[in-house]
């Protein structure tokens, strides 16, 4: 009886509840939205640092994190994974050298603050740039190739096939050697003008590392990296080498995605705020219309809890129908971006978002996690009940002596 | 019958109520000593502002006195809290107002039904007395009709079959033919004296209407919140009418 009253008394001013309905179910489906956007963008962010920069988790010389020099290796990287033993299905190990150096040809220089040498099977596997060569192939394993970025080869006026220089610090020596452009990619940003990758057995000689190098970096399904991170720690205790998860590698980009993250959150409270004050309202007009009816249902001898429950059942059954339309107007958003994908630049207005040399210049996937969903919807409905709970006291509270009276 | 009408529901001992309007203080009750017993058919009278509503929203639990006692059905009513107020009101008292006041979103018969349910009754004892009461004041054919689709008189008998289907003690009455015509009017309170006499309802009415007082068998008048005169009388005006006409009279209502 008390559902059927709350039901029925929710429809009485159909446009009011109505308008309550759109604005609250849009709001939901905003709530959605963006927090499947902000999931999506941080996918992504992770996925192309991981890739540029780090793995899921990397083995380093401890040092290495603070200062990314040659002097700071890895010395035996086959002993140490010789160690970890068979790595599980689904895992991949690729190993880099990371230093920084000159790169020239006949018609100018560029500066390179992140060449690579890297093995070329494994990295093929993981890399973006792999992914986005506009022309030229891969890195072959012992070639003189060499991969540069689209912008490196407008400047030195270069293409496939052309000769190019590296100079750089090696280990011991300045050093030199002449390379053949192998492939051109675009992955966006500076990286197109400052990165370049080579071959690790080449790299290891011209750099005079012997077999070390200066990161081993794993590849895994992400929901495993943390675990992942404790095994290898514990496999490689008293080695001097530092094992980080990709948190720990990318400080700086755990450092954005929590501001990006303190920032939704304080964007899903306003949202909040501002369905609460939705509520209050259409919630508060329709106890004040009815404080007659109210004080009749007391009078009849409706006990002054059962009115605060009519009140908050009438409150949770709009919430519920709101997140309902919210759901219904969210998801397939979500859905159709997250299929379709959204260009970052229509988002900043053309302008590259890059970080530590990586650029986003992908289309950003929205993706609604079940939890994020579930958490939203719980918070949705905690909040009108919240916000319901005064005039529901208000309705609780009413004198049926004084209501009577009330035309 | 005769027992009970020996039984007090109400006693009223020196009840005081006194309100505060702006500065002035307004003694609305003053020293009302009253008991009506079981079975009685009783109004209470006097012009507007007499106090006679506010008596019966004290007698109704509705309303606290500042000063003396109420007891109904023997129980002391002034210390009770709120919610036990709204208990005894929900199983011994039965209210009709001047302006019917169903709930508008309820069917005839779940504003009927709502006190049961109020109550616990289980559903299928709710629909079967529901159904009864229904019958007995004329409005099965209405029962899935929502106030707004019924007539003064129509609404008003609902909410008799409200007051009395859970069979309370007693039902008080604010001014029921206030809004109705008098032949509407009329009907209705043939329909209640019926319900006195064949189910002993006790009524209690306030009103200023002389077609009630006419029905009534008891007359309380009250000036300045005093009672001025207590009359009873052997006969109402609902016991000399035939008890088949009754629902002829309500079908008209």
């Amino acid at each position: 009886m008390l559902l059927k009253m709350a039901f029925r008394n929710l429809w009485r001013r159909r446009f009011r509840t109505g308008i309550t309905l759109v604005a609250l179910g849009g709001s939901f489906a905003l709530l959605l939205f963006f927090v499947a956007l902000t999931e999506g963008s941080h996918q992504l962010m992770i996925d192309l640092a991981i890739r540029m920069q780090a793995g899921h988790v990397v083995i380093q010389a401890p040092e290495f994190q603070k200062e990314r020099s040659l002097e700071l290796r890895v010395t035996d990287p086959e002993d140490l994974l010789a160690t970890l033993g068979p790595l599980p299905d689904g895992w991949v190990v690729t190993r880099r050298i990371f230093t920084t150096g000159l790169l020239r040809s006949a018609d100018g220089s560029v500066m390179l603050d992140n060449l690579m040498a890297v093995d070329p099977v494994n990295e093929r596997k993981v890399s973006d740039v792999g992914r986005k060569l506009v022309r030229g192939a891969w890195l072959d394993a012992g070639a003189p190739g060499i991969l540069i970025g689209e912008k490196a080869a407008r400047l030195l006026k270069v293409d496939v096939g052309d000769k190019v220089v590296v100079s750089c610090s090696g280990l011991t020596q300045k050093v030199e050697e002449r390379f053949l452009v192998a492939g051109i990619f675009r992955v966006g940003g500076e990286a197109d003008r400052g990165t370049a990758m080579i071959d690790l057995a080449r790299g290891q000689v011209l750099l005079g590392m012997g077999d070390a190098v200066s990161q081993l970096a794993f590849f895994m399904p992400p929901d495993d990296s943390f675990a992942a991170a404790r095994t290898l720690r514990s496999k490689l205790a008293g080695r001097p080498v530092a094992v980080l998860h990709w948190q720990e590698a990318l400080p700086v980009l755990t450092q954005l995605l929590w501001v990006d993250d303190i920032s939704m959150q304080v964007f899903i409270f306003i949202i909040l705020v501002i369905v609460a004050a939705g509520i209050l309202n259409t919630v508060l007009m329709s106890v004040m219309e009815r404080t007659r009816e109210l004080g009749i249902l007391k009078s009849l001898g409706m006990k002054p809890w059962a009115v605060f429950r009519l009140v908050l059942t009438e409150s949770l059954m709009l919430g519920l129908l709101a997140v309902a339309v919210g759901a219904a107007l969210g998801l397939p958003l979500v859905h159709h971006f997250g299929e379709v994908g959204i260009d970052p630049l229509a988002l900043t207005g053309g302008e590259v978002m890059e970080m530590e040399g990586i650029a986003f210049t992908d289309r950003i996937h929205p993706v609604l996690l079940a939890g994020s969903g579930m958490v939203l919807t719980a918070v949705v409905l905690v909040m009108t009940l919240l916000s319901a709970l005064w005039p529901a006291l208000r309705a609780k509270r009413i004198l049926p002596v004084k209501a009577l009276r009330q035309m | 019958m005769e027992s009970t009408m020996t039984k007090p529901i109400v006693e009223l001992r020196d009840v005081h109520k006194e309100y505060r309007q702006g500065k002035l203080e307004v003694m609305a009750v003053n020293g009302v000593d009253l008991t009506i017993q079981a079975g009685e058919f009783t109004a209470i009278c006097g012009p507007s502002g007499s106090g006679k509503t506010t008596l019966l929203n004290l007698i109704g639990c509705l309303d606290t006195p500042t000063k003396g006692g109420i007891r109904v059905g023997g129980e002391d009513v002034s210390r009770l809290s709120d919610s036990a107020l709204a208990d005894l009101r929900l199983r011994r008292i039965g209210f009709v107002f001047q302006a019917y006041n169903l709930v508008p979103v309820l069917t005839a018969f779940e504003n009927v039904e709502l006190v049961l349910a109020l109550q616990g009754v289980p559903a299928a004892q709710r629909k079967k007395r529901v159904l009864a009461i229904l019958e007995e004041v004329g409005l099965l054919d209405l029962r899935d009709r929502r106030p707004m689709d019924m007539s003064g008189g129509q609404q008003q008998r609902v909410a008799v079959a409200r007051a009395v289907v859970a069979d309370p003690q007693l039902v008080l009455a604010d001014e029921p033919t206030a809004n109705l015509d008098s032949h509407t009017g009329a009907a209705l309170l043939q329909m209640m004296a019926d319900l006195n006499r064949e189910h002993q309802v006790t009524f209690l009415f306030s009103t200023h209407d002389p077609m009630v007082m006419d029905f009534s068998r008891r007359i309380v008048r009250i000036v300045d919140g005093r009672i001025a005169s207590d009359e009873s009388k052997t006969h109402g005006a609902g016991d000399r009418s035939p008890s088949g006409d009754r629902s002829t009279v309500a079908e008209e209502a």
